[in-house]
């Protein structure tokens, strides 16, 4: 055969809708520039800007950013972010482990209860918010009235500024330990029983089965549970808003609160799109960091299992 | 002959489609006003005679769309910022006036189109000034205005007029006033005159096992601590900034402010005569420890009152009785000063409403003399009418709007410049941390002042001269 050849009728089809897989990812390139990289880029450029209420946009340029940076509210609202953060995901984490092997365990019961665990995360963080902020009232609240049983005092959650923070934290944790439960449920699906069977021949201990042979699996499940709530609780806005409105003082003040104080209660329009952007480059870094470390630990999960031992 | 026949059934049944059409939009109201409305008890009762009143009368249809409090701010200023006309008319507080002027929001009412023209069945003088000149004009100094110095403000522009009337009053519970042996020669419940006695007879109270003796909202959010705070400072003899200097430092931060919020903060942190809790209080909070029967008496709103006589939803029905607020007696004269912190928010037609003279002969059906009177006559409104030819009227309705309308006349106000978001907010912190404890008083009013000052200093809004 020549290289001149013609082409064949399905290469010549090939050509003619070479176009056809293009267009068929159209719509969606559409919606996610529409919805998503104009906003975006828009609110970046919003943010060199003075936009506020009945005020020109004109430009400012980092000046928005600089203001920030001097800002002790912002430094402390970055701290506040970061500390709910890794408290409530480390928390979340630990019990959604320690539920899911608990549950297992096929004891009786545990499917209908298994359901009743996911409610919280079903739930309207407005809805939590608010019944939580009763609940810790010194005056009308039964979580309240249980702590001033135990301590013989009377404990203010929400008007003491760590335990106010603490109060967040327990209600995130209360909340989306259910996510990190459902993840790791499934990610336990995954072990195969022969690995335990052989560990019970070779009598290694509870800690050996669980250290060697369940971690490896959840790694990943687990690694994705903390990406997620990460993202999510990085961006903490409707619990604080609702039980605390960042205060006492500014004692519980998030990035997202700062945000919305700029963007709605003083309509500083440029310098709260400022804000979001520093929140897209925090839940970026950090994103970064978690992905890297999962590409790192899926190779040595890859390593400690089948495909390790194969080799 | 079969295709002619089909073509004449076609046409006639466009035609009947066209002419039902028509006639669906005969009956049509000539235009639909929204109204950003707040979600007080009277809207209710207003939307239910604009359906049974306005509309038939005149054809157009009236929505009032009930936010909370802070929601109708956001939205306004959303509004305006889009030149929206999704609202006709809107329902703003006294203090965001400035920021709505400011940024072109509302449509100028003393012209030819609405107040000043021949036909308008309302006029500003129909409403009494200690209420309509804060609430309507701008730009006013309150100060000058609740010291009676209304002439001032006679030709100052006009935005909007007063739709909701009321100054925070004193409700205490006469049933416990009266076991604790607090009462006057006849034999009834006494309130406390001043504020010393109000922590006194709170102490009194707590000691005979009320959960609580008073109750005060100190929490952060909105401007609640602040509304509870300013009548004692100002009471006190002191004053949130001088208005004609634009200066907070020195003002804010006097001995005597110091002096009132030492004596603030003690109710919690010393006498424990309110809970803990309520530096995290709001409205909602209060209600409920009035309605559950676990304080005694406190700085509350009017409007409120209304619902605490309601058995589905109050525990103390029949119990509760209103008088103006406390205040401090003066040393030298032997006299109470007094001061109440002013509530009020008027109805303005917005800059880009497509309805503006619909809009205008809303406001003046509702702000006339017949459909304020029907808003008083029904109980569940709580409504206090500003107009002066319903005042013993509206007095006579109910012992809150007594109170409320007496308080008119020791009424103070925060600012009401374009800054006032960012100077609430500096305040409110402030505040909720001597609270609290995590500050002393005299800390907290220097950072406040510090803080205020520098607002106040880059404001583009400050006025030449000051």
């Amino acid at each position: 055969m020549s290289a001149a050849a013609p082409p064949s009728a399905m290469q010549a089809a090939h050509q003619r809708y070479r176009w056809f897989p293009y267009a068929l990812l159209l719509p969606a390139l559409v919606v996610l520039v529409a919805l998503t990289i104009f906003p975006l880029v828009f609110s970046l450029g919003v943010s060199l800007t003075g936009y506020g209420l009945g005020r020109a946009a004109g430009f400012v340029g980092p000046a928005n950013y600089a203001q920030f940076l001097r800002d002790p509210s912002f430094w402390l609202a970055l701290r506040n972010t970061l500390v709910i953060t890794v408290f409530a995901v480390g928390i979340e984490i630990a019990l959604g482990v320690c539920l899911a092997l608990l549950f297992r365990e096929s004891l009786p019961g545990f499917r209908a209860l298994s359901l009743l665990i996911f409610i919280p995360m079903m739930l309207s963080p407005l809805v939590i918010g608010f019944f939580w902020k009763f609940m810790f009232d010194s005056t009308f609240g039964v979580l309240a009235y249980v702590t001033t049983l135990l301590t013989g005092r009377t404990v203010s959650w929400l008007t003491s500024p760590p335990l106010a923070l603490a109060a967040i934290i327990i209600v995130d944790t209360w909340q989306w330990t259910p996510f990190a439960f459902l993840l790791t449920l499934a990610g336990l699906q995954t072990v195969p029983p022969q690995l335990y069977e052989a560990a019970s021949l070779e009598r290694a201990s509870a800690w050996m089965r669980f250290r060697r042979i369940t971690l490896p699996y959840l790694r990943f499940p687990l690694l994705l549970a903390v990406l997620f709530r990460t993202i999510d609780t990085v961006r903490i806005f409707d619990l604080v808003y609702i039980m605390t409105g960042g205060g006492p003082g500014d004692a519980t003040i998030t990035l997202s609160v700062l945000a919305y104080r700029y963007g709605f209660q003083f309509y500083e329009v440029g310098r709260a799109a400022a804000v979001s952007w520093l929140i897209v480059v925090l839940i970026n870094l950090l994103v970064m960091v978690l992905l890297s470390f999962m590409g790192k630990s899926g190779a040595a999960t890859a390593r400690s299992t089948g495909s390790g031992r194969a080799r | 002959m079969r295709t002619r026949k089909a073509f004449f059934a076609l046409a006639l049944g466009i035609a009947v489609v066209v002419a039902a059409g028509c006639g669906r939009r005969a009956q049509q109201p000539q235009a639909h006003l929204r109204i950003l409305a707040l979600n007080w008890p009277q809207a209710p009762v207003e939307q239910r005679l604009a359906d049974e009143i306005f509309t038939p009368r005149t054809g157009i249809k009236v929505t009032l769309e009930m936010n909370t409090y802070d929601n109708v701010e956001v939205k306004m200023k959303q509004v305006i910022n889009s030149r929206s006309s999704d609202y006709d008319i809107v329902h703003y507080d006294s203090q965001w006036l400035g920021q709505f002027v400011a940024a072109n929001g509302l449509e100028r009412l003393d012209t030819p189109d609405y107040l000043d023209s021949p036909d308008a069945e309302i006029s500003f003088d129909d409403f009494l000034p200690e209420y309509a000149v804060v609430m309507g004009k701008y730009p006013t100094d309150a100060s000058e205005v609740f010291a009676g110095r209304f002439d001032r403000y006679r030709d100052t522009p006009i935005y909007g007029l007063p739709w909701a009337t009321g100054c925070q009053i004193m409700f205490y519970r006469a049933d416990l006033l009266k076991q604790a042996g607090f009462v006057d020669e006849q034999g009834n419940a006494k309130p406390p005159e001043t504020w010393p006695e109000f922590v006194s007879i709170a102490k009194a109270l707590t000691k005979r096992g009320v959960r609580y003796g008073a109750w005060t909202h100190a929490g952060r959010q909105g401007d609640y601590i602040t509304q509870d705070f300013f009548p004692i400072m100002w009471a006190n003899g002191g004053d949130l900034w001088d208005s004609k200097a634009w200066r907070a430092q020195g003002v804010i931060n006097s001995p005597q402010n110091v002096e009132a919020l030492q004596f603030y903060c003690d109710w919690n942190l010393k006498h424990h005569i309110v809970p803990a809790e309520s530096a995290n209080w709001g409205n909602e909070e209060v209600f409920n420890a009035c309605a559950q029967d676990q304080a005694a008496m406190g700085q509350f709103w009017a409007t409120f009152g209304a619902a605490l006589e309601d058995h589905d939803r109050s525990k103390v029905v029949g119990k509760m009785a209103y008088a103006v607020v406390p205040g401090f007696r003066d040393g030298r004269t032997g006299k109470i000063r007094r001061a109440a912190m002013y509530g009020c928010q008027a109805t303005a037609i917005t800059a880009f409403s497509k309805h503006k003279q619909a809009a205008w002969a809303y406001i003046q059906w509702l702000m006339s003399r017949e459909t304020q009177k029907a808003i008083l006559d029904d109980p569940t409104s709580a409504f206090v009418s500003a107009r002066e030819d319903l005042l013993e009227y509206t007095k006579s309705r109910n012992p809150r709007n007594r109170a409320a309308l007496e308080s008119g006349f020791l009424a103070h106000d925060f600012w009401n410049n374009p800054e006032y978001s960012k100077l609430l907010d500096i305040v409110q912190r402030e505040l909720n941390l001597a609270f609290i404890g995590q500050k002393t008083p005299k800390r907290a009013l220097d950072d406040a002042a510090r803080d205020l000052q520098q607002v106040l200093d880059a404001s583009p809004f400050r006025p030449k001269g000051a």
